[in-house]
C-alpha cells in the first residue's frame, strides 16, 4: 500500500478535482435562485444536498491542493493567497450546508450573504490558480501568438533575440516567477546562469552543458525537457540552442560573431523577416475587391489570389493575339497586385510586348512557346522584381542576356529549345553564376540503348510452319534477325514483313538507328515437331488448383510461363505420375523431351527421374529408357526447362512417360522435409 | 403506415437531407442554384455545356487557398509492391558485412510479420548485392541500379526515414492514397479535385496511369478504388488513361455517330437528366451531366494529349527507347509531362511488379532499369521546361522491404519480405530543398533512428505544397468531418524551402 501512495502522486489529482466544488457550489447557487423565482415545487432536499457534495468536494479539493503545494516550485506569493484562500472557501461551502439545514431564522438571514461570499471567495481562489499554472499574463496575454521576425540576422543579438524567444516559448511556462519547477527561472540571463536545483545550465553533463543534456535524453525519461506532453523543440531550434552553448556565457555577442554551419545558416535566414519581393509588395499594394476577381473570371480571364486573404494575385491568359489585348488591359486595374503572370502557350508575340510593363510587380512571368522574339526582350528591364522568366521555346538568341545580366532580383530563366546554344549558356552561367540558366548537363542522357525487339508467334512449337512477327514500335529504326542461332547485326536479314519458319529455329533479333546504342538481342527458340497424338490418358489427376486442361494441356505445344497459375501448367503434390499418349499411327520415335518448373520457394523442384515405355497393343509396355535427373543445388531461381530423353529409334503407337518427383522439400529448404510439387507443361515427341 | 411507405419517407427524408448537406459546398451550390432558378449551366465559346463556375473548369470548394502555394501540380510515380530500399537508396555495408548472421531480436523488437516469413525460424541478414557511389554535391550514396537518377540527385530530396502501420500491400497502398486502411475514402488526387476544383475544362483534373514492371510481370494487381472518390462526388474520381487504341474508356463514339447527333444527344439527354433532378434533387444527376460533358470534350482532348509523335527524337533518348512503347512506365512519365503541360493537377501513375519475395536480386535490376531513366528524365525535363518550378514529382512505394532474407539466402540470390518500420522515397519540385537527405535508419537498415517521417507526414506535406491546410479540408460524412490525414499528419518543415 505504501508504495502504492509513493507511485501515486496524490497532490496531482489536484487539478482534477479543483473543478468539482466550483461547478457544484455554482449550480446551488442557480439552484437556489430558482427554488425561490421559478420553481412550481421548490426542493430545499436538493440545494441542501448540492451544498453537502459541494463541501465534500471543496475537502478534497483542498487536500490535494495542499500536498501539490508541497512539492514547490510555485510563485510563493501566489501559493500563499491560492492556499488561504481556499481554505476561506472550503470553510464557508461547510458553513452553508448547516446553514441551509438551520431553524433559527436569524442564522437564516445570513444564508444568502455567505452564499454570496463563498461564490466571490471561489472566483477569486480559481483567478490565482489559473495564474499559477499558466502564468500570471495568461489572461490577457495577446492570443495570436506572432513570431518576432528579425530585420537583419546579422545584426541580431544571439541570446536576447534568438534564443531567449525559444525559451520563453517552450521553457518560461514552468521556470517563471509564479512557477519555478525545479528551482530554475529562465527570464534572465543571470537566471539561466544561476539555473536550477541540479545547478547551473551550463555545468557540464556527460561532456556536454547541462542544459543540452536534458534536451537530448530520451522523451521517456522523465528528466526530458521540455517534458512529455508539453510542446517540444524542434530540430531547428535545438541547433540554435547548441550553437550559442558551444560559445559559453556569450550573452552578448551578435550572430556576425559567431561561427556558422550551412545548415545553421539556413536555420537563421528563416528568422529573419521576410524581405522577398513578393512580401515587400505585398504591403505596398490594396487589396482586391471580390467583385472586380469575378467580373475578370466570368469573363474568361483566370485570376486568382495568391491565398486567402493575400492581396497578391496570379493571372493566366490563353488565346488569340486580340483576346490577349483586351485581357491584359482588363488586368491594368490592378497591375501592382499581379506577381505572376502566365502567357505560357498562348498567340502572345511582339506587338502586344510592351503591355508587360504595366505589371511592374511580377516576379515570374511566362511567356514559354509564344511569339516573342529579341526585338522586345527589353521589356524585361522595367520588371525591377522578376526571378524567374520562363522563354523556352521561343526564338530569342544570346542578346537576352544583355538584357538580363545586371538584374539583380532575377533567380532563374529558361532558355531550352531556344537560339540559345548550350555553349553560350555555359559561358554566361560562368560569368554570371547568381542567375541560373536552367538546364540540363549536355552529358545526363546520352548514349541510350533502343528497346528489344519482341518475337511473337503463334505458339513455342508447331507442326509444318510458324509465322513470325518480330514487333518494334521505335520510328526510323531497323530490326535484324537470324535464324541460326549467330548474333544479329547490320548485315544479317533485314525484317520487313512476318514471316515462316520450317524448321526447329533459334531466332535472334536487334534493333539498330544511328545515334542509339543497339539494343539487347532478342531471341526464342522455336521447335518443330513431328508426332500426331490421338489421346492422352494420365494415371492419377493434378491437383485441383494446376490441372489446366488435364492432359491435353501437355500436348497442346503451349508452354506454360513463370507464373505456375497460367493454365498451362499440371502441378502434382508430393506425387510421381505418368502420362500415356496414343498416336494416330505407329510412328518411329527418336526423342522424348518433357518440359518442367522450378520454384523452390514455392516448393517446385524439377522431376527427379523420367523413364519412357513405348508398347504397340496398348497393353503390355517396354521400357526403353530412364533418365535420372540429379537433385536440385541450393537456390531460390524460378526457372523452366526441358529434359530430353534421346532412345533409339522405336516404332510404336503407344508411348507412357514416367515422371517421378522428389516427393519432399531437400534439406537445404527453408522447411526442409515438407510435401514438394512437380510443374510438368509439355511432353513433346520427334 | 406500411413498412413501405415508411421505407420511402425515409429515403426522402435522407435524401433531402443529404442533398442540403452537400449543397453547402462545391457541386452542391451548382445544384442549389438551378433549384432557385438560376442557370447553373452556360454554353461556352464552342457552345458547349459547361458548368457555370468560373473559367478554368471546375471551382473546388475552396474559394482560395490557405496560402500561397509552392506547386500547381503533382506528378506521383507511386512504385507499387514495395521496391527495397536497401538495393536503391539506403546504403547498409553492415549488411554485407554480416551476411547470414541471423538478425538480432533487440532490433527486430517484436515487429509483426506477415504470413510469409513469419513460419521463419531464422531471419538471415543480407545486404545489397548491387554496389553503391556518392553522387552530387553532397555526396550521397545512390545503388548502381540508378544510374539516372545518380545524376539528378542535385534536384531531388530523398527521405530515408518513411514509415507506414500497414504490412500488406492493399491496407499499405489505401493507406497512402486515402489517409485509411480501410477502403472507402476519397483518394489524394480526389480531394484535390474536390478542394481546388480543375484547371482545364477539357481534361480531368486528376488522372491515373498504369503500368506493369518486368521485375515481377505477374504482381501484385491493383483496384480502381485506389483512384476512387469515396464519399466525395463521383465528378473527382480519377480518370485512367489505358495505353490502348482507347485511353480512356468508352470515350470514342461508335461508328456512324456523327458530331452533330452526338451533341443532339446529349442536349436531349441533358434536359431529361436536369428535368429528374428538378424532382429529386439528388446532385448526382448534376454530377452525371457534367461528366457527360467532360467526355464529350475530352473526345478531342485526350486525343491531342496522347498523341506523342511529334515529340522530338531527344526526348525519347532523355525517356528512352522504352518511352515509344504504349504502357510502359517510360511512355507515362512522357505522358505524365504532356498532362502537366495541360494543368491537369494530379497525375498519378503506378509501376506494378516490385514485391520482389524470391529472386529479388534480377528481378529488382530489371524493374529498376524500367524506372530509373525515366523518372530522371522527368526530372530533367521539367526543369528545363520551367515546371519543375511548380510541379512537385514524388518517387516510392507503400512500403520498405526486410533486411533480412525471405526464404533461402544463397550466394547469388535471396527475396526480401515487408517491412513498413522504413523506407525510402523522394520528391523533387517547387518548395522542396533539392539535393538533400533527409532522416537516417540505424546500421541495420532495420529501424529509424532520426526524423521519422509517417504517411500522415507525407501527406500533410503534399497538402501544404499546395496551399491547402491539411486540417482545413474536410467533407462532413456520417456525422464527423473527415480529412486526407484523419487524425494526424505534420508538415515535414525540414525538407521545405
Amino acid at each position: 500500500m505504501n508504495i502504492f501512495l509513493q507511485e501515486i502522486q496524490i497532490g496531482h489529482f489536484h487539478p482534477l478535482i479543483v473543478h468539482l466544488p466550483i461547478g457544484i457550489i455554482i449550480l446551488g447557487f442557480a439552484l437556489e435562485l430558482f427554488n425561490r423565482f421559478f420553481a412550481k415545487k421548490p426542493s430545499d432536499e436538493l440545494v441542501k444536498f448540492t451544498l453537502g457534495l459541494g463541501a465534500i468536494t471543496a475537502v478534497f479539493s483542498l487536500g490535494t491542493g495542499w500536498l501539490l503545494g508541497e512539492e514547490g516550485g510555485f510563485d510563493e506569493d501566489l501559493l500563499f493567497l491560492h492556499r488561504w484562500m481556499a481554505v476561506a472557501f472550503t470553510i464557508t461551502t461547510i458553513l452553508l450546508f448547516f446553514l441551509k439545514s438551520t431553524t433559527s431564522e436569524i442564522l437564516k438571514n445570513t444564508y444568502i450573504p455567505t452564499f454570496i461570499v463563498a461564490i466571490v471567495l471561489i472566483s477569486i481562489t480559481g483567478h490565482y490558480g489559473g495564474n499559477m499554472t499558466h502564468g500570471e499574463d495568461y489572461l490577457f496575454r495577446e492570443s495570436n501568438n506572432t513570431i518576432k521576425l528579425i530585420s537583419d540576422i546579422d545584426e541580431a543579438q544571439v541570446h536576447a533575440d534568438i534564443i531567449q524567444p525559444i525559451l520563453e516559448a517552450k521553457c518560461v511556462s514552468c521556470h517563471n516567477q509564479s512557477k519555478i519547477k525545479g528551482g530554475l527561472l529562465m527570464t534572465s540571463p543571470q537566471d539561466l546562469l544561476k539555473g536550477g536545483d541540479t545547478g547551473s545550465l551550463f555545468d557540464s553533463i556527460e561532456n556536454r552543458p547541462l542544459l543540452l543534456h536534458r534536451i537530448h535524453l530520451p522523451l521517456a525519461i522523465e528528466e526530458h525537457m521540455p517534458p512529455k506532453g508539453k510542446v517540444q523543440l524542434t530540430e531547428a531550434e535545438i541547433a540554435l540552442i547548441e550553437w550559442w552553448l558551444e560559445n559559453e556565457n556569450c550573452f552578448d555577442c551578435k550572430t556576425k560573431d559567431l561561427k556558422t554551419s550551412k545548415n545553421l545558416d539556413n536555420i537563421l535566414a528563416s528568422l529573419e523577416q521576410d524581405n522577398s519581393p513578393r512580401a515587400l509588395i505585398a504591403q505596398k499594394v490594396e487589396a482586391v475587391p471580390n467583385s472586380w476577381l469575378e467580373t475578370l473570371n466570368s469573363s474568361k480571364i483566370t485570376v486568382s489570389a495568391l491565398s486567402e486573404g493575400n492581396p497578391l494575385l496570379i493571372a493566366q491568359l490563353f488565346g488569340e493575339q486580340k483576346q490577349l489585348e483586351k485581357k491584359l488591359h482588363a488586368l491594368e486595374d490592378y497591375a501592382d497586385n499581379i506577381v505572376e503572370l502566365n502567357l505560357g502557350n498562348s498567340q502572345f508575340n511582339d506587338t502586344i510586348a510592351n503591355k508587360i510593363a504595366k505589371f511592374k510587380h511580377l516576379t515570374k512571368l511566362q511567356l514559354q512557346n509564344t511569339a516573342i522574339t529579341d526585338k522586345s526582350i527589353r521589356v524585361f528591364k522595367e520588371l525591377e522584381f522578376l526571378e524567374s522568366l520562363n522563354l523556352y521555346g521561343t526564338s530569342v538568341t544570346k542578346a537576352v542576356f544583355d538584357v538580363i545580366k545586371n538584374k539583380a532580383s532575377l533567380k532563374s530563366i529558361y532558355l531550352y529549345d531556344t537560339q540559345v546554344s548550350i555553349a553560350e549558356i555555359e559561358q554566361f552561367q560562368a560569368e554570371f553564376p547568381k542567375i541560373r540558366v536552367q538546364h540540363i548537363p549536355t552529358d545526363a542522357f546520352k548514349a541510350v540503348a533502343l528497346s528489344p525487339p519482341t518475337i511473337i508467334a503463334a505458339s513455342t512449337f508447331f507442326k509444318d510452319s510458324l509465322q513470325i512477327t518480330i514487333d518494334n514500335t521505335f520510328e526510323g529504326s531497323k530490326t535484324f534477325y537470324t535464324l541460326d542461332g549467330s548474333a544479329p547485326d547490320s548485315t544479317s536479314i533485314a525484317y520487313k514483313t512476318p514471316f515462316k519458319i520450317h524448321k526447329t529455329s533459334k531466332i535472334q533479333a536487334i534493333v539498330l538507328k544511328s545515334g542509339w546504342d543497339p539494343s539487347e538481342i532478342s531471341s526464342e527458340n522455336f521447335i518443330k515437331v513431328g508426332v500426331d497424338y490421338v489421346d492422352i490418358s494420365l494415371n492419377k489427376p493434378p491437383n485441383d488448383k494446376y490441372r489446366g486442361q488435364e492432359g491435353l494441356t501437355l500436348i497442346d505445344l503451349k508452354r506454360g510461363t513463370t507464373n505456375f497459375v497460367d493454365g498451362n501448367w499440371l502441378g502434382y503434390e508430393a506425387n510421381h505420375f505418368n502420362a500415356t499418349l496414343t498416336l494416330s499411327k505407329p510412328t518411329t520415335i527418336s526423342k522424348v523431351s518433357v518440359g518442367a518448373l522450378s520454384a523452390p520457394a514455392s516448393y517446385i523442384f524439377y522431376p527427379i527421374g523420367i523413364t519412357v515405355y513405348t508398347s504397340e497393343n496398348g497393353t503390355q509396355f517396354k521400357r526403353v529408357k530412364t533418365l535420372k535427373i540429379p537433385k536440385e543445388e541450393p537456390n531460390i531461381d524460378v526457372s523452366l526447362a526441358f529434359f530430353d530423353l534421346e532412345i533409339p529409334p522405336t516404332t510404336a503407337k503407344y508411348l507412357r512417360v514416367e515422371i517421378k518427383s522428389p516427393l519432399k522439400n531437400p534439406e537445404w529448404h527453408t522447411n526442409p522435409g515438407e510435401k514438394s510439387w512437380i510443374f510438368v507443361d509439355e511432353i513433346v515427341l520427334n | 403506415m406500411s413498412e413501405k411507405k415508411i421505407l420511402e419517407e425515409r429515403s426522402l427524408i435522407l435524401n433531402r437531407r443529404a442533398f442540403l448537406g452537400k449543397s453547402a459546398l462545391g457541386i452542391g451550390g451548382v445544384a442549389l442554384g438551378s433549384l432557385l432558378g438560376v442557370n447553373c449551366f452556360r454554353k461556352d465559346d464552342n457552345g458547349l455545356l459547361t458548368p457555370d463556375s468560373g473559367p478554368g473548369g471546375i471551382k473546388g470548394v475552396l474559394n482560395s487557398l490557405h496560402h500561397p502555394a509552392k506547386v500547381k501540380r503533382v506528378i506521383y510515380l507511386f512504385q507499387s509492391g514495395g521496391p527495397s530500399q536497401l538495393e536503391l537508396f539506403d546504403y547498409k555495408p553492415t549488411l554485407n558485412k554480416r551476411r547470414g548472421e541471423d538478425l538480432p531480436e533487440s532490433i527486430r523488437n517484436g515487429q509483426r510479420l506477415t504470413g510469409m516469413t513469419s513460419g521463419q525460424d531464422k531471419f538471415p541478414l543480407v545486404g545489397s548485392q548491387f554496389g553503391f557511389k556518392q553522387h552530387g554535391k553532397n555526396g550521397t550514396w545512390i545503388s548502381d541500379l540508378l544510374p539516372h537518377t545518380a545524376k539528378m540527385v542535385d534536384d531531388i530530396c530523398i527521405v530515408k526515414s518513411m514509415y507506414t502501420e500497414a504490412i500488406n500491400h492493399d491496407p499499405a497502398v489505401t493507406f497512402f492514397q486515402t489517409g485509411s486502411q480501410q477502403p472507402g475514402r476519397p483518394s489524394i488526387g480526389s480531394w484535390l479535385s474536390y478542394g481546388l476544383g480543375s484547371e482545364n475544362e477539357n481534361l480531368p483534373g486528376f488522372t491515373v496511369l498504369l503500368s506493369r514492371g518486368s521485375g515481377r510481370p505477374n504482381g501484385q494487381p491493383l483496384y480502381t478504388r485506389l483512384w476512387g472518390n469515396g464519399f466525395l462526388h463521383s465528378l473527382h474520381q480519377g480518370v485512367q488513361f489505358r495505353a490502348a487504341k482507347d485511353p480512356v474508356l468508352y470515350l470514342n463514339d461508335p461508328e456512324g455517330t456523327t458530331k452533330r447527333t452526338k451533341r443532339a444527344m446529349l442536349d436531349q439527354l441533358a434536359e431529361l437528366n436536369d428535368q429528374h433532378f428538378q424532382n429529386s434533387g439528388d446532385p448526382e444527376i448534376q454530377s452525371r451531366i457534367a461528366q457527360y460533358e467532360m467526355a464529350y470534350r475530352m473526345q478531342t482532348s485526350v486525343p491531342d494529349v496522347m498523341n506523342t509523335e511529334k515529340e522530338p527524337d531527344y526526348i525519347y533518348k532523355m525517356y528512352g527507347a522504352d518511352a515509344k512503347i504504349p504502357g510502359t512506365f517510360a511512355a507515362n512519365c512522357l505522358l505524365a509531362r504532356r498532362l502537366a503541360e495541360q494543368n491537369v493537377r494530379f497525375i498519378q501513375l503506378y509501376h506494378m511488379g516490385w514485391d520482389q519475395h524470391d529472386n529479388l536480386p534480377n528481378a529488382i535490376e530489371k524493374q529498376a532499369k524500367d524506372v530509373d531513366q525515366a523518372s530522371a528524365a522527368l526530372i530533367a525535363d521539367l526543369k528545363q521546361r520551367g515546371m519543375l518550378e511548380d510541379t512537385l514529382v514524388v518517387w516510392g512505394g507503400e512500403f520498405g522491404r526486410t533486411n533480412y532474407s525471405q526464404g533461402l539466402l544463397t550466394d547469388t540470390n535471396y527475396g526480401r519480405d515487408h517491412h513498413p518500420r522504413c523506407f525510402t522515397m523522394w520528391m523533387a519540385g517547387g518548395g522542396i530543398k533539392p539535393g538533400i537527405v533527409y532522416g537516417e535508419t540505424d546500421e541495420f537498415g532495420y529501424n529509424i533512428v532520426q526524423n521519422p517521417v509517417h504517411v500522415h507526414d507525407f501527406q500533410a506535406t503534399m497538402l501544404h505544397q499546395l496551399g491547402i491546410d491539411h486540417e482545413k479540408l474536410v467533407y462532413k460524412y456520417q456525422g464527423r468531418r473527415f480529412r486526407l490525414t484523419d487524425v494526424e499528419g505534420h508538415i515535414v518543415k525540414d525538407i521545405l524551402t
